[in-house]
C-alpha cells in the first residue's frame, strides 16, 4: 500500500450510455429481445501493416483469420449490421439527443460532424471497425462538480454498439447481432480525478444528468463505464466493461497496484541483467515423448505440438503476484490466450504440475537450455496455433523489461482486470467514407437547445416545491421512474403519494415477491392519478398494486378492492337480454352506432360497479352474435 | 477546389498546407489537429477545416469571425505507404499472374485519409494475402489499366483477351483477373467469346466489400480464384466470387452464365440457367459440379478480339416508344438485343397503334440490323411458339435467343458483327454455342 501512495495515479472516466432511438445507420429498431434465427460464418482479417510487419514471409506467420459466428434475427438486423450493405445516413434523431447532451454538458458542437471507423478485430463489429463521430469538445465551462473539485468533460461521441458476445472459444467465437450498431453516446472526462470516491461520485451525477436527458436506455447493460487510467511511470490503460459504479474504486486501486508491481518486476529483472533476448522456440514433442502428461500426449496424439520458449533470468518472476489471485504468469496466459487461441499455458514457477515429472522438466531445461535462473513457457495444441501463443508470450514479457505497456483490458467481478487487446492508437482511426458529414446548423443547435432538461439542482428544488422531503427529492431524481411520477404529477397525481409509491412500496412489493414490474408504466400512470382523486387511504395502495400485479387494470382492480365489483354472471345476464330486446334497433343502426347507444345504458345501471373496458368487451361479444 | 475560396485565401496567408498542424482558437475553446483535405466531390460545408485530431478523430470546425488559426511547426505526411522488402517466392508451385484493371478489389487504403491507392506489384499482393505464397508463384501482376468497372468499355475486353493470351503462351498454369463487380460478367462473356482454343482457367474475381476492412470479401476471393486458377482442371473463363454471406467457399460461374444479381451482398454474383460449375473451399479443395467442361490441354489459345460497337440493349415495357429503335436504324446501328417481356414478348397488337414495336422491328430487319430477343425474367427460356405476339415476331425474323442471358447476347452480337460476317452467318452464330452461353436443359435447382 505505501508504494501505491508514492505514485501519482491520474483517471478519467468514459461512459458509453444506450440512446433511445433506432440503430445509428440502419432503420432497424433498438430491440434486444429476439432470439437469432440465422447464422454466418466470418473471418476477420488483419492486414500484416496494421501489425507493423513489413516482411511478407513474416505476414504469413502473423496473418490471424478468427472465425466468428454472427446469428441474427430479421426483426432487429438487416443486411447492414451484417456487413452486407453500405450504411444509411447517420441517425438524426440520434445525434440530435448527442447535440442536447453536449449542450447540456456545456460543451462546443462542431461544424462538421465526420464518421469515422475505429479498427475492432476482436469481431465485436462484423465490418472489423465501429463506427464513430466527435460531436463535441471540452470547453472551460464544461465541467462536473464533486466534493473533491471539478473534473473536466473532454469529449462526446456518438457511435455504435457493439455485438453481445454469446460464446468464446480459442479460435471461435459467436456474437449476437441484435445489439450491433445500436446509437451509444460515449462522454470522457479529463484525466483530473483524484481519488475512487470522487470516481464514484462523479460517475453517479453524470449517470443521472444522462438519465434526466429522457433519451437514454435504462436497466442492466445499458449505461457501460470505461476508466482510462494513467500511472506517472507507469502507462495509460483503458478498462473495459465496468457494470457496476461500486467498483470503480477497487479497479483504481488495483490497476495502480499491478504498475507498482509490475514496475518493481522491471527494476529487479534489471538488477538481474535480464535483457532484451532472441525469440527461440524450441518444439519439445521429442523430449516430452516419454511424458505421462495427459495433458500433453493427448494435445500431441491429436497432431499437435508442445512448444516452450526460455524466458532468461525470469526465474520466480512468473509467480509473482500482481493483483490479487493474478500473477505474472497469469499475464503471459492472457496473451497467449487472446493471440494463439489456446487454453492457457504451463510455466516453470508452477511446476511440477500437470503430471509433469522431474525428468519431464530436466529434459524440458536441456532442450531449452534453460539454467535454475531461467524460467520457461510451455504451450501445446495445433501448430500454428501454439508458435502464435509462444509469440505473444515472447512479446509480453520484453515488454516486461520496458515496465508496463499500455492495454485495453476488461474489467473482471472482483476488481481485477484480464488483458484484450492493445490500446488503439489514433492511427486505427480512419474516415467512414461511405456516410456524408453532418453539417451543424444553427436550427439544429437551437432545436437541441430547447430540448436540453434543466439541471439536476434545478430539479432538485421544483421536486421539493411539490411537497417532497430533501431526502426523498433526491430519491426521486435518482429514480430510473422519475420521468413517471413527473407525467403523473402534471396530470394531476399527489406528488407525495406518487413519489412515496415509487420509491417505497414498489421496492417493498418487489421484495415481497409480488410480480410489480409486469405492471406496465403507463398503468402505474393511470393508478397514480384515479387514486389521488378516489379518497381511499394512502395505506391501500400496496393492495391495488397486488391486484394489478395479476394484470387487472386500476378501474378493476378499485372495484375489487372495493367489495363492489359487479358479478360477471349478472353483467352478462344483462346484456344479452338487453341486446335480445333491440335487435330492430341494432340490425337498423348498425354495430358501431348500437354499441355506443348501449354502452351508455348499461353503463348507467352499473357505474361504479364495473369497468367501462369490461362493459365494452361483453356488449361486443353478443353484438356480433346479433348479425 | 475542395476548400472554399474564403478558407483557401487563410491558408495559404499562413502558409499552411494538407497535413500541417494547425492551431484554432474558437471563442475560449483551443482545437489542435492535422489539416485534412476534403473530399473531391463534397456533401459537407466547404467553409469548414477537417482536422484530425490527437485522439484520431476528424472534426469539422468552421472558420469563421470568431476563429483564429495558427500553423505549428509538427506535420504528417499522407498516402504514404512503407515501401515492401522482395519476396522470396516458391517457384515450384503452378505459377499463374494476375492482371488487376482496378474496382475495390485491387485498392488499398491510406489510413489517414481513407484515400484509396492501388496494388501494382507482386509484392504488394503478396503482402496483403500472404496465403498466396503457399498456393501459387505469382509471376507478374499488371495494371494496364485501372478503371471502375462501369467506365470500361469493349476497348478493354479486347486488351485483356489479347493480355490473357500472351500470358498463357509464356506458360501460366492460369490467369486471374482482379475487376471491379458492376461489369465483371460482361468482361467474362467477352473473354469467353475472344480467347478461342482456351486451355487453362481465366479466373475473375472481384470485392463487394472495402479493402480497408478486416471483414474484406477480397481475400478469400483471392485465394479462391488463385487456387482455381492454379489447379483446377477446367480450361474455361469462370467468375469465382463468395458463394454465401458466410467466408466459407467461392462459388465458380461460367463467364458466360454470371450476372451481378445484388449491389452489395458478397454472394451477389449468380449462376443464371445452370448451375454453378464448382466450389473452391479455404483449405484448396475443388469441387466440380460438371463433368461436361472441357480439361486444361497443352494446345496453346489464340485470340479472336475484334468488337462492332454499333449495338445496343433496349428494354421494352409498358408504355415503351418504339421509335427508340428506329433512331437506332437511322444511326446506322447493326444489331439491336430486344430484352422483352416474359418469354419474350414485345407490345405488338397495342390498342394504339404507335406502341407497337413490330413496324418498327420489321423495318430494322428490312435494313438488315440483327435484332435479337431476350428476356427481362433473367431466368428461364425465352419461346416464341407459346403466344400468338410470340409467333408474329418469330415470323418477322426476330431471332430469339433461347436461354441466352441479355448482356451476353450483347456481347456475342457485338463481337460477331464485330467479323466480315454476312447478316446471315451472324444470325445463325448467335444460335450456335460458342462458350456455354447457351443450354438445352433447365434442371429444377437452378432457379433457387
Amino acid at each position: 500500500m505505501n508504494n501505491q501512495m508514492k505514485i501519482k495515479v491520474r483517471v478519467g472516466l468514459e461512459w458509453h450510455q444506450r440512446l433511445c432511438s433506432r440503430k445509428l445507420f440502419c432503420h432497424c429498431p433498438s430491440n434486444l429481445n429476439l432470439e437469432p434465427d440465422r447464422w454466418i460464418t466470418r473471418k476477420l482479417r488483419i492486414s500484416s501493416s496494421e501489425l507493423g510487419e513489413l516482411d511478407p514471409a513474416a505476414a504469413v506467420e502473423a496473418a490471424r483469420s478468427r472465425t466468428f459466428n454472427y446469428g441474427f434475427n430479421r426483426n432487429s438486423s438487416c443486411l447492414v449490421e451484417l456487413d452486407e450493405a453500405p450504411p444509411f445516413p447517420l441517425n438524426e434523431e440520434a445525434l440530435m439527443i448527442a447535440l442536447k447532451m453536449a449542450l447540456y454538458f456545456k460543451m462546443r458542437v462542431v461544424d462538421e460532424v465526420r464518421v469515422m471507423r475505429k479498427t475492432v478485430i476482436d469481431g465485436s463489429n462484423t465490418s472489423g471497425f465501429q463506427r464513430t463521430a466527435l460531436v463535441a469538445l471540452g470547453t472551460p465551462e464544461s465541467y462536473i462538480k464533486t466534493s473533491e473539485g471539478n473534473v473536466g468533460l473532454k469529449t462526446l461521441c456518438l457511435e455504435e454498439e457493439s455485438a453481445f458476445i454469446v460464446e468464446k472459444g480459442g479460435a471461435e467465437a459467436s456474437y449476437k447481432l441484435d445489439r450491433l450498431a445500436i446509437p451509444l453516446v460515449e462522454l470522457a472526462t479529463a484525466p483530473d480525478i483524484r481519488s475512487p470516491e470522487q470516481a464514484a461520485e462523479l460517475a453517479e451525477e453524470v449517470g443521472l444528468m444522462m438519465r434526466l436527458t429522457g433519451d437514454v436506455q435504462r436497466g442492466l447493460g445499458t449505461i457501460r463505464q470505461d476508466i482510462n487510467i494513467s500511472v506517472e511511470g507507469g502507462s495509460r490503460q483503458e478498462i473495459k466493461g465496468v457494470q457496476d459504479l461500486r467498483l470503480i474504486p477497487k479497479i483504481v486501486e488495483l490497476e495502480a497496484q499491478r504498475q507498482t508491481n509490475l514496475l518493481e518486476l522491471r527494476d529487479e529483472l534489471k538488477q538481474r541483467g535480464a535483457s532484451s533476448f532472441d525469440k527461440v522456440v524450441i518444439i519439445l514433442n521429442n523430449a516430452l515423448k516419454n511424458t505421462r502428461s495427459e495433458m500433453i500426449s493427448s494435445s500431441v496424439e491429436a497432431g499437435g505440438i508442445v512448444a516452450g520458449l526460455k524466458l532468461p533470468k525470469f526465474a520466480g518472476m512468473l509467480k509473482r503476484e500482481l493483483q490479487p489471485g493474478r500473477r505474472f504468469g497469469t499475464e503471459l496466459a492472457d496473451y497467449a490466450k487472446v493471440w494463439g487461441g489456446v487454453g492457457g499455458i504451463m510455466h516453470s514457477d508452477e511446476m511440477p504440475r500437470y503430471g509433469l515429472s522431474e525428468d519431464d522438466l530436466q529434459n524440458v531445461r536441456e532442450a531449452l537450455k534453460a539454467g535454475p535462473e531461467d524460467a520457461f513457457v510451455l504451450v501445446t495444441g495445433p501448430k500454428d496455433r501454439a508458435e502464435r501463443a509462444l509469440a505473444a508470450v515472447y512479446e509480453r514479457t520484453v515488454s516486461a523489461l520496458l515496465g508496463v505497456p499500455s492495454e485495453t483490458r476488461r474489467a473482471n467481478d472482483d476488481g481485477t482486470t484480464s488483458y484484450m487487446r492493445p490500446l488503439p492508437g489514433p492511427s486505427r482511426m480512419y474516415p467512414e467514407t461511405d456516410v456524408p458529414p453532418v453539417v451543424i446548423t444553427s436550427k439544429m443547435l437551437s432545436e437541441a437547445r430547447r430540448r436540453v432538461p434543466p439541471l439536476p439542482s434545478h430539479k432538485l428544488e421544483q421536486y421539493k416545491s411539490m411537497g417532497l422531503t430533501e431526502h426523498m427529492a433526491a430519491q426521486m431524481l435518482r429514480s430510473p421512474m422519475f420521468q413517471l411520477f413527473e407525467e403523473a404529477v402534471f396530470e394531476g397525481a399527489d406528488a407525495v403519494m406518487t413519489a412515496s409509491t415509487i420509491l417505497n412500496s414498489l421496492p417493498f412489493l418487489r421484495r415481497e415477491g409480488v410480480s410489480v414490474d409486469n405492471i406496465p408504466e403507463d398503468k402505474l400512470k393511470e393508478l397514480f392519478i384515479r387514486f389521488s382523486r378516489s379518497g381511499l387511504p394512502r395505506e391501500a395502495i400496496d393492495d391495488v398494486l397486488k391486484i394489478m400485479a395479476s394484470g387487472k387494470s386500476p378501474e378493476e382492480a378499485f372495484l375489487e378492492l372495493s367489495g363492489r365489483a359487479v358479478d360477471e354472471v349478472e353483467l352478462r345476464t344483462f346484456v344479452k337480454d338487453l341486446v335480445e330486446s333491440k335487435r330492430d334497433f341494432i340490425r337498423s343502426r348498425g354495430l358501431e352506432q348500437a354499441h355506443k347507444a348501449l354502452m351508455g345504458v348499461t353503463m348507467s345501471r352499473f357505474r361504479g360497479r364495473a369497468s367501462g373496458n369490461l362493459v365494452s368487451k361483453i356488449l361486443w361479444e353478443y353484438l356480433k352474435e346479433v348479425e | 477546389m475542395p476548400y472554399s475560396e474564403k478558407v483557401q485565401k487563410v491558408l495559404d496567408y499562413i502558409g499552411a498546407q494538407i497535413g500541417d498542424k494547425l492551431r484554432l482558437l474558437k471563442e475560449d475553446v483551443e482545437i489542435v489537429g492535422y489539416l485534412m483535405p476534403r473530399e473531391e466531390v463534397d456533401f459537407g460545408d466547404s467553409d469548414v477545416l477537417v482536422l484530425k485530431l490527437d485522439n484520431g478523430y476528424n472534426v469539422g470546425i468552421r472558420l469563421d469571425e470568431s476563429t483564429t488559426v495558427e500553423r505549428l511547426q509538427e506535420r504528417v505526411s499522407l498516402g504514404v505507404f512503407p515501401s515492401l522488402r522482395e519476396v522470396e517466392q516458391d517457384t515450384t508451385l503452378p505459377s499463374i499472374s494476375i492482371i488487376s484493371t482496378g474496382g475495390t478489389i485491387s485498392s488499398r487504403v491510406d489510413y489517414m485519409t481513407g484515400a484509396v491507392a492501388w496494388h501494382i506489384s507482386p509484392q504488394e499482393l503478396l503482402f496483403g494475402v500472404p496465403e498466396l505464397l503457399k498456393i501459387v508463384h505469382l509471376r507478374n501482376v499488371l495494371m494496364p489499366f485501372r478503371l471502375a468497372s462501369e467506365d470500361m468499355s469493349p476497348l478493354e475486353w479486347i486488351f485483356l483477351a489479347k493480355k490473357v493470351v500472351k500470358l498463357i503462351s509464356e506458360g501460366d498454369s492460369g490467369v486471374v483477373i482482379l475487376h471491379g463487380t458492376d461489369t465483371m460478367h460482361y468482361t467474362a462473356a467477352a473473354l469467353s467469346f475472344m480467347v478461342r482454343g482456351i486451355n487453362v482457367p481465366v479466373v475473375l474475381t472481384g470485392a463487394q466489400r472495402s479493402s480497408d476492412r478486416a471483414s474484406r470479401d477480397s481475400d478469400l476471393n483471392i485465394i479462391g480464384a488463385s487456387i482455381a486458377a492454379s489447379r483446377m482442371n477446367a480450361a474455361l473463363v469462370a467468375i469465382a466470387m463468395h458463394g454465401t454471406p458466410s467466408d466459407e467457399y467461392v462459388t465458380l460461374i461460367r463467364g458466360t452464365r454470371a450476372r451481378k444479381m445484388h449491389t452489395s451482398r458478397r454472394d451477389a454474383f449468380r449462376s443464371i440457367n445452370e448451375p454453378p460449375i464448382g466450389r473452391v473451399w479455404l483449405d484448396g479443395k475443388i469441387e466440380l459440379f460438371s463433368d461436361l467442361i472441357k480439361p486444361r490441354s497443352k494446345d496453346p489459345p489464340w485470340y479472336d478480339a475484334v468488337f462492332e460497337e454499333k449495338i445496343a440493349i433496349i428494354k421494352t415495357y409498358p408504355g415503351s416508344n418504339p421509335e427508340l429503335l428506329d433512331l437506332l436504324v437511322d444511326r446506322g446501328y447493326r444489331g439491336v438485343v430486344i430484352e422483352g417481356t416474359g418469354l419474350g414478348h414485345v407490345p405488338t397488337l397495342t390498342l394504339d397503334d404507335s406502341k407497337s414495336w413490330l413496324p418498327k422491328i420489321e423495318r430494322a430487319l428490312h435494313e438488315d440490323v440483327v435484332v435479337c430477343i431476350t428476356s427481362q425474367c433473367i431466368n428461364g427460356r425465352t419461346d416464341p411458339y407459346v403466344y400468338r405476339n410470340g409467333r408474329i415476331l418469330l415470323k418477322a425474323g426476330a431471332l430469339f435467343l433461347q436461354d441466352m442471358l441479355t448482356e451476353v447476347a450483347y456481347v456475342k452480337l457485338g463481337w460477331l458483327l464485330g467479323h466480315d460476317f454476312d447478316t446471315q452467318s451472324v444470325k445463325a452464330m448467335m444460335l450456335h454455342n460458342f462458350a456455354g452461353e447457351l443450354g438445352t436443359r433447365e434442371t429444377y435447382e437452378t432457379f433457387p
